[in-house]
């Protein structure tokens, strides 16, 4: 059983946010997509957030760029970089910074499904949300 | 003509060096992080590549033949660009590319950790407890990579021609004291230097062409070029792809003959679980690496035992290999989930990995049921140098364990041309250990005391076989002979097979 989560998703390849977002919402999560990351970050000014999947190379902002924003309002937010550019240095300097995975591409579906169930996993135990927060599974 | 690779660890200073030596030289200079872009637009899975040092692959994640494409990519570009002219190269283990060229030269860079960490956190905005932190990790990943791809320990000393420390040097000397090294004659280009850049360049251009064409990609090819002729061998199991070899290689530049040849020397490994790790796989690959042969592997599951998701088992060979060519895909490089990696695979996936980068890999199936499967799948090919069964009826006793694995041994050894042994026969038969040492010394030993006996007790000895006393003792002389000579020869020949396993020599 996990908590429905709200997911923020930012890539600049619309199609990662489509098949993203089909299957987030199959396995019960709600989700947001976005190209534009400065779109994203707006709605990060808005929102909390408890899982961000975000692209690295997106142009002027970056996707360290964004977890730092989202670190900025919300320590709890798990952030999963997703890259097709990955590299070892770049995969340690997310992580470093706070990233609660690196994803290179191209990835299985399943490979972000687990890292998804282990973000919630590690949200559960660090912050328990109050009753009477959607439950599904 | 030079070729200069540097290498060093992050932060290290190579880029700069490989500059400050291209305003001394005017050479031109290529960066890994270049080449690494331009593979990638090949679809050659370097990201995969590079996380699996800090994560776990998945099971199903064929990585072994993106490092092969990864170096042949390297290996091509670098001599291409190398053909004609000086120069340098920085970049992550660069120094370990190409090997055997002798007119490269392998420059290896340290700066102390203080600046490195300065410059780590200035770079990537970090504190500097974080930077250290950072380039602690980053280091061992590094040193993970260098041994995953290369084999080899990266800062082991005989791999360089001249190392730097930057601590009390500047970039301008240490890149002064390069030009003038560069210059030496043991750094130019010999017919033989270029022969073998050529030989590189052309195995390795063939090795990208047939691993990225649809025709080929799931054929597991070792391939060396020879003064532009390329031999391709292929397994026996992947002969009807294999056709497409010439095509595939056609008009490549350099190529003046393609030569495919079957793998002639095979071993077909039976087991119902497989883990490279294991003592059986280290004494197949040893016998393996010896003869030349690749391994086949046959995972055979007891009826009953067939996992509860697989009703059936594909009749075809499984080569378990599907190359997703991500910069093509429409997918933006989220791909479906693979139903066939669900499956626990007996460790058959981790162990070809293992035989692909060995250059051992022969192919693999996965059967249901007994001897007569078995049979059925080899019989007839003929194309097996050695049958090896291995760890089978794990779910029984070991005494039934032993006699139902030697039955099965038994039973395809009746009908199947080809030698078959269990793995416990395997190393007393064709490989030297622990215990064939001791056999060795105690024959040794027993021969070398049956000749100190009969040279120093000649006088004795020849009057029992022709002379006064042999008139008295002539039967038992007749006797001795006839029971002495094959004992000395047994023991003597003992002693010489155990020797010849020791040099390789079966």
């Amino acid at each position: 059983m996990s908590y429905q989560c709200d997911i923020l998703i930012v890539d600049d390849e619309p199609i990662v946010g489509e098949r993203l977002k089909a299957f987030i919402k199959k396995d019960g999560h709600r989700s947001e997509t976005f190209v534009d990351p400065s779109a994203a970050l707006k709605r990060l000014e808005e929102k909390d957030f408890d899982i961000v999947i975000s692209d690295i190379r997106m142009g002027e902002i970056d996707g360290i760029q964004v977890m730092q924003k989202v670190f900025q309002k919300s320590r709890r937010t798990k952030v999963i970089m997703i890259t097709g550019y990955a590299t070892l240095e770049l995969a340690r300097e997310s992580l470093t910074k706070g990233a609660f995975d690196f994803i290179a591409k191209p990835f299985k579906l399943k490979e972000i499904r687990r890292t998804i169930e282990k973000a919630v996993e590690s949200l559960e135990k660090s912050e328990p949300r109050k009753t009477g927060e959607a439950v599904v599974g | 003509m030079t070729i200069v690779m540097i290498s060093s660890m992050y932060q290290s200073g190579r880029e700069e060096l490989a500059q400050v030596l291209a305003r001394k030289t005017g050479w031109p200079v290529l960066s890994r992080e270049e080449l690494v872009d331009e593979a990638r637009k090949l679809g050659i899975k370097i990201g995969r590549l590079e996380v699996a040092m800090i994560k776990t692959p998945g099971l199903s994640e064929k990585l072994v033949r993106e490092k092969e494409l990864y170096l042949a990519f390297l290996t091509a570009t670098l001599c291409e660009k190398a053909r004609e002219t000086n120069l340098i190269y920085h970049g992550r283990a660069g120094h370990l590319l190409l090997p055997g060229v002798s007119h490269r030269l392998r420059v290896g860079l340290t700066a102390p950790q203080e600046i490195r960490i300065k410059r780590t956190a200035q770079v990537l905005n970090l504190a500097p407890d974080k930077a250290e932190t950072y380039l602690g990790q980053l280091d061992e990943d590094v040193a993970k990579w260098i041994r995953y791809i290369h084999r080899v320990d990266g800062c082991d000393p005989n791999q360089f021609d001249l190392f730097f420390n930057l601590e009390n040097m500047g970039l301008s000397n240490a890149a002064g004291i390069l030009c003038a090294t560069a210059e030496l004659p043991d750094f130019q280009a010999t017919p033989a230097s270029l022969k073998l850049l050529n030989d590189l360049n052309l195995s390795a251009q063939a090795k990208l062409r047939l691993a990225l064409n649809e025709l080929t990609l799931q054929v597991d090819l070792q391939v060396h070029a020879d003064n532009g002729v390329i031999t391709v061998t292929y397994p026996p199991e992947q002969d009807q792809a294999s056709q497409y070899i010439p095509q595939v290689l056609a008009e490549l530049p350099g190529c003046r003959e393609i030569q495919c040849t079957m793998a002639e020397t095979n071993i077909l490994w039976v087991q119902e679980r497989f883990e490279p790790k294991s003592e059986n796989f280290g004494q197949i690959i040893r016998l393996a690496q010896r003869w030349g042969a690749a391994v086949e592997l046959l995972r055979l599951i007891q009826p009953g035992e067939l996992p509860g998701d697989a009703e059936t088992l594909r009749g075809d060979p499984d080569y378990g290999y599907a190359r997703q060519e991500c910069a093509l895909a429409d997918d933006g490089g989220v791909q479906d989930d693979d139903p066939q990696a669900v499956m626990d695979d007996g460790g058959v996936g981790q162990t070809e990995e293992e035989l692909v980068d060995l250059g051992r890999f022969g192919g693999r199936h996965t059967i249901c049921g007994g001897y007569d499967q078995i049979l059925k799948r080899v019989q007839g090919s003929g194309r097996y140098t050695l049958v090896v069964i291995g760890d089978m009826f794990m779910s029984k006793g070991h005494s039934a364990r032993t006699r139902q694995t030697r039955e099965l041994a038994l039973n395809i050894r009746d009908r199947l041309k080809a030698p078959v042994i269990t793995a416990d026969e395997l190393k007393s038969r064709f490989l030297f250990g622990k215990r064939q040492a001791v056999t060795l010394l105690g024959y040794l030993s027993l021969t070398i005391l049956i000749y100190v006996l009969v040279f120093t007790n000649q006088k004795p000895i020849l009057d029992f076989l022709g002379g006064p006393l042999h008139q008295n003792f002539k039967v038992l002389a007749a006797v001795t002979v006839t029971l002495f000579s094959p004992l000395l020869a047994y023991v003597y020949g003992c002693v010489s097979g155990l020797a010849l396993k020791i040099i390789n020599v079966d």
